[in-house]
């Protein structure tokens, strides 16, 4: 007998709070979605956000290679993707959607406009991270013979660290907020548990449940975040 | 013979910004193993040469040779092994944060293609160089600015440079530091031949470190040569303003009561410039048993220029012996005698 039997310890929940052992098992599903949903998109934030950053910043007028217009361009398609709320872009990206994963529905789906929401949201972020790079450190490998990428490597991004970490903490925190809202086109997770178990069945006690369980999910996600960049911090 | 080339050259070289003429017809060369002092006011243009120096700036006309090597005209790729020639190091050691002082210092090599275990071989020996290799842990933040600056030196020196580069190296550091950092710069030339520039507004350490000299001044160089000729003649305003605030000056209670003309029972001012063996001579006490002068001493001070004593004093003396004195000095091998006037004391 092992004391891991997740049937008995279901049993035990259910008699405890009242709650079926069916809206438990759909509580399960909703924290795996909205975990997918959270790391998958924060992954896809990191790969496509950093990059752009780092673009934004080398192309600003006197950093290592000035593009002004193109600076400009890319910043402004930023803003508009900023501007947008969350739950427009949701109904709008629909025909994206459909178009990369062969659906417009679900968890995975929703993966694709949280996605989009928030590469700008990080690339701003980061953005200002690594801009307060002290530029004469950038000079000083410039002046040892290093070249662009050198300087990324060497200096934009580890000098950046900490903040990017910060940064990122903060963005991932937004996806779990915005997921929510991704309950609109079927992807599920806390936030639709909430409404539909919580709010739309009057049953404030499952309300009370899930917003425990968000508050130890950010509050652990901040705690890494922050124990990262310290670790990182070596200021 | 490639040895004699000097390691820097400028001809003729221009920058301007736009309209503005930061550095105008600029020519010097310095030799190896040289120790080269660049002084001025802030705004005379010593940055921009800097910038030139290291490769970091184009000239707008005239060239740089680095090793007899043109790079006025190379393109920024070809630049970049050329600026491995050059170690800067600078005012505020610019040394990366998230970097051990082990890492920082292999930085250069790991640029220039050394393999890891090569360039922390180097990068320990540089350590034990500066002096400091129990630090090769540590990170920038938990090191004292003389700390720093020492990683930033063995740094700058980790890619074997034809020439260090020194940006207000010192200016940053308190007094007994930046004399342990000179020490370390001198120590550094003699060992390894190395030629050092040094850009600083700091007029003791080019007293203590340089052999020569530039003086610049709104982009133009106004006045150059060994630093004891220098520095005990300057010969332009400028070099003279730079160097007062060494230089002593006579208090402002006997300055207003200067007068151009003797009257009765005056001292003469004189002002005496000397160096050499001089200075380590008893001066005013053969005045008194040569001479038979009593001269009273009003202010003056002793500097060095390297190994050189430079004394710099004001005498007061009985104005009617005034001429003696000036021949008398002048006799014991004093450089330079000016009457500055007449007081009553």
């Amino acid at each position: 007998m092992s004391i891991f039997n997740l049937e008995q310890i279901n049993t035990t929940i259910s008699q405890l709070t009242h709650i079926s052992s069916y809206q438990l098992e759909q509580l399960y599903i909703s924290i795996g979605q909205t975990l997918e949903m959270t790391f998958t998109c924060g992954l896809f934030t990191l790969i496509g956000g950093l990059p752009l950053a780092i673009f934004l910043v080398i192309t600003a007028p006197n950093s290592l290679k000035p593009a002004p217009l193109l600076n400009r361009v890319i910043g402004f398609i930023i803003n508009i993707f900023r501007s947008i709320p969350f739950i427009i872009l949701l109904v709008a990206l629909i025909p994206v959607t459909r178009f990369l994963i062969g659906t417009a529905i679900g968890t995975e789906a929703a993966i694709v406009p949280l996605t989009i929401a928030t590469i700008p949201y990080f690339t701003r972020i980061a953005e200002v991270s690594l801009k307060e790079v002290d530029h004469n450190l950038i000079e000083a490998v410039k002046a040892m013979g290093g070249n662009h990428i050198t300087i990324i490597k060497e200096v934009l991004l580890p000098e950046a660290l900490p903040g990017l970490i910060s940064g990122f903490t903060v963005t991932i925190i937004l996806i779990i907020g915005i997921s929510a809202m991704a309950g609109t086109i079927g992807a599920g997770g806390l936030g639709h548990y909430a409404i539909q178990y919580g709010y739309q069945q009057f049953r404030s006690d499952i309300m009370g449940i899930v917003i425990v369980l968000l508050v130890i999910i950010i509050s652990a996600i901040q705690w890494i975040g922050d124990y990262l960049a310290n670790y990182f911090n070596h200021r | 013979m490639a040895s004699q080339l000097p390691v820097i050259e400028f001809k003729n070289v221009c920058r301007q910004f736009g309209k503005h003429v930061v550095l105008s017809d600029i020519s010097f060369s310095i030799q190896k193993s040289e120790i080269v002092g660049i002084i001025g006011h802030s705004g005379a243009g010593k940055t921009t040469l800097l910038r030139c120096l290291a490769g970091l700036e184009k000239p707008t006309s005239g060239q740089v040779l680095i090793e007899g090597k043109n790079i006025t005209n190379l393109p920024e790729k070809a630049l970049i092994p050329l600026r491995q020639r050059i170690g800067l190091i600078f005012q505020y050691f610019n040394l990366l944060n998230s970097k051990n002082v082990l890492n920082n210092i292999a930085l250069p090599l790991k640029i220039s293609g050394v393999s890891k275990t090569e360039r922390i071989k180097k990068a320990k020996e540089l350590l034990e160089l500066v002096g400091i290799p129990d630090k090769a842990y540590n990170y920038p933040a938990q090191l004292s600015g003389g700390q720093k600056q020492r990683v930033g030196i063995a740094r700058a020196l980790a890619a074997n440079p034809a020439l260090l580069l020194c940006d207000e190296a010192t200016s940053a550091l308190d007094p007994e530091t930046t004399r342990s950092i000179i020490e370390l710069l001198i120590q550094i030339n003699q060992k390894l031949k190395l030629t050092i520039v040094l850009i600083t507004h700091e007029m003791s350490v080019i007293r203590l470190l340089a052999d020569r000299v530039i003086v610049l001044q709104k982009g133009k160089i106004i006045e150059q040569g060994l630093v004891s000729k220098v520095f005990s003649h300057p010969q332009s305003e400028t070099t003279q303003q730079l160097l007062q605030e060494e230089q002593p000056t006579l208090p402002d209670s006997i300055l207003k009561n200067i007068h151009k003309n003797p009257l009765q029972h005056d001292h003469a001012i004189l002002h005496v410039i000397m160096m050499g063996k001089v200075v380590r001579e008893p001066l005013i006490a053969n005045l008194q048993k040569n001479y038979q002068i009593s001269a009273i001493l009003l202010e003056g001070n002793i500097t060095h220029i390297r190994e050189t004593p430079i004394g710099t004093t004001f005498l007061a003396v009985p104005a009617d012996q005034c001429q003696q004195t000036i021949k008398a000095l002048t006799n014991m091998g004093v450089e330079t005698v000016n009457k500055v006037g007449y007081v009553n004391f």
